[in-house]
């Protein structure tokens, strides 16, 4: 056996010849951590199985931990199958799985997951067997989930309990799908980026042939209560909740709204099921979503519930185990709320803001007077520097570089044509021929010109129309007694 | 056991035989009855009668049949039919007929179902029995149950590693019970290959569910040498899984007089119950109203009639 050749099992490995080096694994670290690392849904192990295959090599290797030792890392798969599955073979192989570990007191939290494991096969259990790989014959020797369930909780004993490992766990991670296209359960369109924004969301994924009702059912289901939670607290139009099908070529919008409405979720604008139409394998990989498939079939999937902040990354995600409507009323509120140092920098940018705009001169007076002051305290004899230059270039650039982008905007390209030649006059006066009258109207050309950009009506041909306008009338007054006076 | 218990079980033996057997003699049922009040007089079970093998095999499985209702969550008259069904030393016709209690059990029995695990492990050798009645009807149970062994053997069989368990198109049946067992491959081959029409509408209604035999289906719908009934499922499909798709060749086939009239009866059907109300556009309105004037077989003209009732309304 050898550990390493845990990385090249993919969709083409035969199950034959996985399940020979899964029953060769001894009880070592190095083999258990290799095994867990076939345990995530989404492995490309899975890819191209079917459903019974996928179970079997899942059960195969669930069901090896009881030899090789079970690791920290295979919880969530193993906890995950006692609470919500719906197949005996997985079910028995996760109760065995749980015996791997080094002492019953490690495993006694799972001692509530085995009642829950008991009740949901009670009525679906089936004969299994793990002495031998898919046997082509009924075995004598075979055992039940119930029986591995039973077994379990004898040797787990009566043990104190402890704290149940947490199903969720924080993240920051950008989703770059902000571009594709997803459908709704009327039939319109958005695009990720447009609906995602703004508000924190809630996205789980569900696809309306899942054959395990406590997985998406049971997931729709809870969404409708999740929305009657923040309708309680207050909440309902700051979140948006949204469900996102794995089986988007099977769930037409008309499929989506009756799975939702069927399950007690109150469609509106922030309540939306979606379907990526074209690119559902970006939207997977963005995800990392838990799922995989056998052609448009899905084989294989874990519950998930994501939450992203208002700019659409996601802050925390609720996978494997069943989330409670609470703990994730609990996250989007802590959302709203912010984090403590984000509403400390945010309330002292206000402030700051408030009180550069109230020192901004806003008037000429204002104006005159700020010169004045200036000119008392002696900041007319800032001493020459050799990096002003530069500086100043550079500024001068970043000032038209803004213009244009605003000109390219909005078609106006008046404003930008007055910086441009201000800057130039500028230029010329300061650098070339040193003659400051014409640094100064250089000067007042590009403030001209940023103000044009600043007034949005403002309109060049008026504003000369106007100024012709008014240098008539003064030279009518001055020399023709212009209007006449009544 | 009272006498009104009693009277009350005969009652339910005499009307319950004809359920197992097709001619039952008249002095089989009345020494069964006779058996039955004599076994239940002396033993005070009425699970003598049935656990009599010198009793004909379709009265015993009447008395069973007659005790069921009573003893459904009875642990020793569960572990008896199971017993019975996985016994090869008894009479396929018993077994045939404790199977058929064992499925109307799964309904209405608390204690069958918590023996889920024995009732498979009991169906399953049955597969392989020597009686094809029996294995149909294991066949069946297992299937219904989405048992992954029956599915592994019923596949194998498709694919030519194994002999047919049933005739063709009920193992392709049988595999629909599920939608995950990994059969929509071999039905694309049998919908296309399959010798009979049997087999390929069966594949057809199957494969409704896999978005990835769209094209496929599409096909079928406009083979016009492909038969009626296969052309109907696929239609139905199709539907299913593109309804705008469907719309855009159902209003082909509706519009194309060289096309078979029970597949435009069943298209103009569909469109004009599922449509878009932009699909059912002039020139459909027109051709359609014009067709209500001519002449046609009963089931295109009652879907004429129907659309242009919906039309006008």
């Amino acid at each position: 056996m050898n550990a390493a050749d845990a990385a090249h099992f993919d969709a083409s490995t035969r199950e034959e010849d996985l399940a020979s080096w899964v029953a060769s694994c001894p009880r070592a670290h190095v083999p258990r951590a290799a095994l867990v690392t076939l345990l995530p849904e989404q492995h490309r192990l899975y890819a191209g199985r079917s459903t019974n295959e996928t179970a079997r090599i899942r059960g195969f290797i669930l069901a090896a931990f009881e030899r090789v030792g079970l690791p920290e890392a295979a919880l969530p798969y193993v906890l995950d199958e006692l609470q919500n599955g719906n197949d005996a073979y997985l079910v028995a192989a996760a109760a065995k799985a749980l015996r791997g570990a080094d002492a019953p007191a490690d495993v006694a939290f799972a001692a509530a997951f085995l009642h829950t494991a008991r009740e949901n096969i009670r009525y679906a259990d089936a004969p299994v067997t793990f002495d031998v790989y898919k046997p082509s014959r009924p075995v004598e020797r075979s055992t039940t989930a119930a029986d591995e369930i039973r077994k379990t909780i004898e040797w787990i004993g009566e043990v104190d309990c402890c704290a149940v490992p947490a199903s969720s766990r924080p993240s920051r991670r950008t989703l770059r799908v902000e571009s594709l296209e997803l459908e709704d359960q009327d039939g319109r369109h958005v695009r990720f980026g447009e609906f995602f924004s703004g508000k924190p969301s809630v996205v789980v994924f569900f696809y309306s042939r899942c054959d395990n009702v406590r997985k998406c059912s049971l997931t729709v289901t809870k969404l409708a209560a999740l929305q009657r939670e923040l309708t309680a607290r207050g909440l309902d139009g700051r979140v948006r909740l949204t469900g996102i099908t794995y089986d988007p070529h099977f769930d037409l919008p008309p499929r989506m709204k009756s799975y939702g409405l069927a399950r007690g979720v109150e469609f509106g604008e922030n309540v939306r099921f979606f379907r990526a139409l074209e690119c559902f394998d970006d939207l997977r990989s963005a995800f990392d979503l838990g799922v995989n498939y056998i052609g448009a079939i899905v084989n294989r999937h874990r519950i998930e519930l994501y939450v992203l902040d208002p700019r659409g990354r996601i802050a925390r995600s609720f996978t494997h185990l069943t989330w409670s409507e609470r703990d994730v009323a609990a996250e989007i509120e802590r959302l709203l709320r912010g984090r403590p140092w984000q509403n400390a920098a945010r309330a002292a940018m206000a402030s700051l803001a408030s009180i550069l705009i109230a020192l901004l001169p806003k008037c000429p007076l204002c104006l005159g007077a700020y010169a004045s002051a200036l000119g008392l305290s002696g900041l007319q004899i800032v001493p020459h520097r050799t990096w002003l230059l530069p500086a100043a270039l550079i500024l001068v650039l970043a000032h038209l570089v803004t213009m244009g982008r605003r000109a390219m905007r909005t078609s106006r390209f008046a404003p930008l044509g007055a910086s441009a030649a201000g800057t130039l006059v500028l230029m010329a006066g300061s650098v070339v021929w040193s003659m400051p009258a014409l640094s100064f109207a250089g000067a007042a050309l590009m403030i001209a010109g940023a103000a044009m950009n600043a007034t949005p009506y403002f309109d060049v041909t008026n504003a000369l129309r106007s100024m012709r306008r008014a240098y008539t009338r003064f030279v009518a007054r001055s020399h023709l007694a212009w209007p006449p006076s009544r | 056991m009272s006498n009104d218990d009693r009277r009350n079980f005969e009652k339910a033996v005499r009307a319950a035989v004809p359920k197992y057997s097709e001619t039952p003699t008249k002095g089989g049922l009345e020494s069964l009855v006779t058996f039955g009040a004599e076994a239940v007089a002396v033993e005070t079970s009425p699970l003598a009668v049935a656990r009599n093998r010198n009793a004909p095999p379709a009265e015993r499985a009447a008395a069973l049949h007659a005790l069921a209702p009573r003893q459904r969550n009875d642990e020793e008259f569960v572990q008896l039919l199971l017993k019975l069904a996985g016994d090869s030393s008894e009479p396929p016709e018993l077994r045939s007929g404790v199977l058929r209690i064992l499925r109307q059990l799964r309904f209405s029995s608390v204690l069958l179902n918590q023996k889920r695990a024995q009732l498979i492990e009991t169906l399953r050798p049955i597969i392989d029995d020597p009686d094809p009645t029996l294995r149909q009807d294991a066949l069946e149970m297992l299937a219904q149950e989405k048992d992954e062994y029956v599915q592994r053997r019923l596949l194998e069989s498709l694919t030519g590693q194994a002999p047919l368990p049933a005739a063709l198109e009920k193992t392709v049946q049988l595999l629909g019970y599920d939608i995950h067992a990994e059969h929509f491959p071999v039905l694309r081959d049998i919908a296309k290959n399959a010798p009979t029409a049997t087999a390929r509408r069966e594949a057809v209604r199957l494969l409704a569910s896999d978005p990835q035999s769209i094209q496929l289906l599409r096909e079928i719908f406009h083979d016009k040498n492909e038969d009626q009934e296969v052309r109907r499922a696929s239609a139905n499909g199709y539907l299913s899984l593109d309804p705008a798709g469907f719309e855009q060749e159902a209003k082909k086939i509706v519009l194309d007089p060289a096309e078979d009239g029970d597949v435009r009866a069943a298209s103009l059907s569909a469109l004009t119950h599922f449509a878009h109300p932009s699909t059912r556009d002039e020139e459909l309105n027109g051709y359609v109203e014009a067709l209500g004037k001519r002449d046609l077989p009963k089931p295109l003209e009652d879907a004429v009639r129907t659309y242009n009732r919906r039309q006008s309304s």
